[in-house]
């Protein structure tokens, strides 16, 4: 009994942090290219209502997934026009994005189901089972390698931290952030897929439930690397699995205290990220002493 | 300016999605006008609505000026509220005056502490504000409405909603009939006086000075012996209190009970008014009208046509929102003409 649960746990873990992960990547890439991203909540929403619909019409997931990806870059086109074009705050630009997205779901679908802010549900085949977890992994480790080891990761970095170096050196600094929040964009509006076509079925109002926040603060507690993004989107799917595992193992505990573990969580971990870095050259000399 | 041209972009660019969808714009606007002008009533509920945003656009503003970004006023309103609803709950037996500032004080303590904790966290520990504020936002709902709908429900109505408050508690104990039977209470008049206490605060003091100098230029100011952590803080603390103002407004001030979802993102308005008036108080007095009608008139743009619902208004919010942010650096350069490099 005591094994199963471990496992369900485990297994669950794996499956929630699939969308923190391509959000959170998504993220990353535009963090490091010197663009703060607040619009992940936009793409995980948008990317999640159009690959819902797109699935309920043609039947098949994978068109899910490409039209989710086209609804990204059709957002990043929107934002990087506000931010990258118009020079607009940045902060500011995500957050009216946010609310924008948040405000089209529920019309797109009312004028299209005629419903109050759902998709119909989709029936249990044509629900993608472990690409997406697969998926993820792999852009993980593309981006890993492109970050590390070729000349547009260079590109990306030098981008946020040094933009007069790409100048010099021939580079348009606006190109390289063009592409890269196309990028931030496709990716995490595939997060948004996964999330109403792997992880439930079908469309629901509000299923993001601040993730893209949470996969904001992940970039920011995995230190804006692609390793520590993965890690800490692990701590995070693993805080969303026990909060499921309680809310189904019929514990006598309120559900409203326990829907909020994963932002007090959050608000934790980014609340205490620079007392724990400043505090581990400390221990580390207390045990090598 | 700029701001103002954003809005009425904003507008125009959802006049013509409505149009898009079928309905005459001309129509649109004449429910607009209606819905602020055609009668006191109306007026009245526009100039509530205005109450409101101006404290939350003061709250975002303070921090703006001090280079953060307030996003959670939205919780910061919600605890101040919370507060003020449920202080007559607890001591129900308080005399007159005490009762009143029990409830303002347990409030504006609420709030300010919801404030204090990003302020403190990005002062000293370095916690992003923004998703601090976002997290606090979605503890603070999740603790208004165990409050709310676990411990204070008022069996008697089927709403979400505290037991109301005795009269004791309430704004209206001291100023009878100063605007009789209409949502707007004394608190617009507070807001109003808040603008201008604010500009003085702001401009004409030495706090204000560090606190723009902390936003303007952390470097110098650190340099010149500024404060700076404490300033944070006392940004954010300041920004909670303003925020937790909604409450007196909307608890103290009108309906005297806290009903789940009373604040239609009014917290996330504000920052769309201290952005369009780029943090001034006065241009604050005028923004937070213009969003106070917007808000209102799409509210009746839901009960009077078919397609707009209101969710729409959102849309109608955020395109507005989007073209006053786009907006602020408006003599945008076309490509033609890069600036010499």
């Amino acid at each position: 009994m005591e094994n199963s649960a471990f496992l369900l746990i485990l297994f669950s873990t794996l499956r929630l942090s699939t969308p923190l992960l391509l959000a959170g990547l998504g993220g990353l890439i535009c963090e490091k290219s010197g663009i703060v991203q607040l619009a992940l909540e936009a793409y995980l929403l948008a990317g999640a209502l159009v690959a819902a619909i797109v699935t309920y019409w043609t039947g098949h997931p994978f068109f899910g997934l490409f039209a989710a990806a086209f609804s990204g870059l059709l957002l990043a086109a929107v934002q990087g026009f506000f931010i990258i074009r118009l020079k607009s705050e940045p902060v500011m630009t995500g957050i009216a994005m946010n609310i924008l997205i948040l405000g089209l779901c529920p019309l797109i679908t009312k004028a299209l189901f005629d419903s109050t802010g759902s998709t119909p549900s989709l029936p249990a085949e044509q629900i993608l089972r472990h690409s997406p977890l697969i998926l993820a992994y792999f852009l993980l480790f593309v981006f890993y390698i492109i970050y590390r080891h070729t000349l547009w990761g260079l590109l990306i970095q030098f981008c946020g931290q040094k933009p007069e170096v790409l100048v010099v050196k021939g580079f348009s600094p606006a190109l390289v952030q063009w592409a890269s929040i196309f990028i931030s964009g496709l990716i995490a509006s595939l997060g948004g897929a996964t999330l109403s076509i792997s992880l439930s079925s079908g469309y629901s109002p509000m299923i993001s439930a601040g993730r893209g926040y949470i996969a904001l603060a992940c970039v920011i507690l995995g230190n804006w690397t692609p390793l520590g993004l993965l890690f800490s989107c692990l701590f995070f799917g693993s805080m969303e699995a026990i909060q499921i595992f309680i809310q189904s193992s019929g514990w006598q505990v309120s559900l409203n205290w326990i829907q909020l573990i994963p932002y007090a969580v959050t608000l934790f971990a980014v609340a205490l990220r620079r007392p724990i870095l400043s505090f581990l050259p400390r221990l580390q000399s207390l045990l090598t002493r | 300016m700029k701001g103002l041209l954003g809005f009425i972009f904003g507008l125009g660019l959802s006049l013509i999605l409505v149009s898009v969808l079928g309905e005459n714009p001309i129509h649109i606007l004449q429910i607009f006008y209606n819905s602020v002008f055609a009668t006191q009533y109306d007026l009245a509920t526009t100039l509530f609505t205005m109450t409101s945003l101006i404290f939350t656009g003061l709250s975002v503003a303070v921090a703006f000026h001090a280079g953060l970004f307030n996003i959670g006023a939205e919780g910061q309103l919600l605890m101040g509220s919370l507060g003020m609803a449920i202080s007559g709950l607890l001591l129900p037996n308080l005399i007159l005056p005490y009762s009143f500032l029990w409830a303002l004080v347990l409030g504006l303590c609420l709030g300010g502490f919801w404030g204090f904790i990003p302020g403190y966290l990005k002062s000293r520990w370095g916690g992003h504000e923004v998703i601090v504020t976002m997290m606090l936002n979605f503890i603070a709902a999740g603790i208004v409405n165990y409050f709310v709908i676990d411990v204070f429900q008022n069996r008697e109505v089927q709403t979400p909603e505290t037991i109301p408050l005795t009269k004791e508690f309430l704004l209206s104990s001291f100023t009878h009939g100063i605007f009789p039977r209409t949502p707007v209470n004394a608190s617009f008049l507070f807001a109003v006086l808040f603008c201008f206490l604010f500009y003085v605060l702001i401009y004409h003091t030495r706090w204000g000075f560090q606190l723009r100098s902390v936003g303007k230029n952390p470097e110098a100011s650190k340099f010149y012996g500024v404060p700076y952590q404490k300033i944070q803080i006392q940004a954010f603390v300041l920004a909670g209190f303003l925020a937790a103002f909604v409450g007196v407004n909307e608890v103290l001030g009108f309906s005297g009970r806290l009903r789940l979802g009373f604040s239609s993102d009014l917290g996330f308005l504000g920052v769309a008014v201290a952005m369009m008036a780029s943090g001034h108080p006065i241009g604050i007095l005028a923004s937070s009208f213009l969003f106070a009608f917007l808000l209102k008139g799409s509210l009746d743009l839901d009960l009077e046509t078919q397609t707009i619902t209101k969710d729409f208004a959102r849309v109608i919010q955020a395109l507005v929102l989007l073209s006053v942010i786009g907006f602020t650096q408006f003599p945008f350069k076309l490509p033609g003409f890069k600036s010499g490099k």
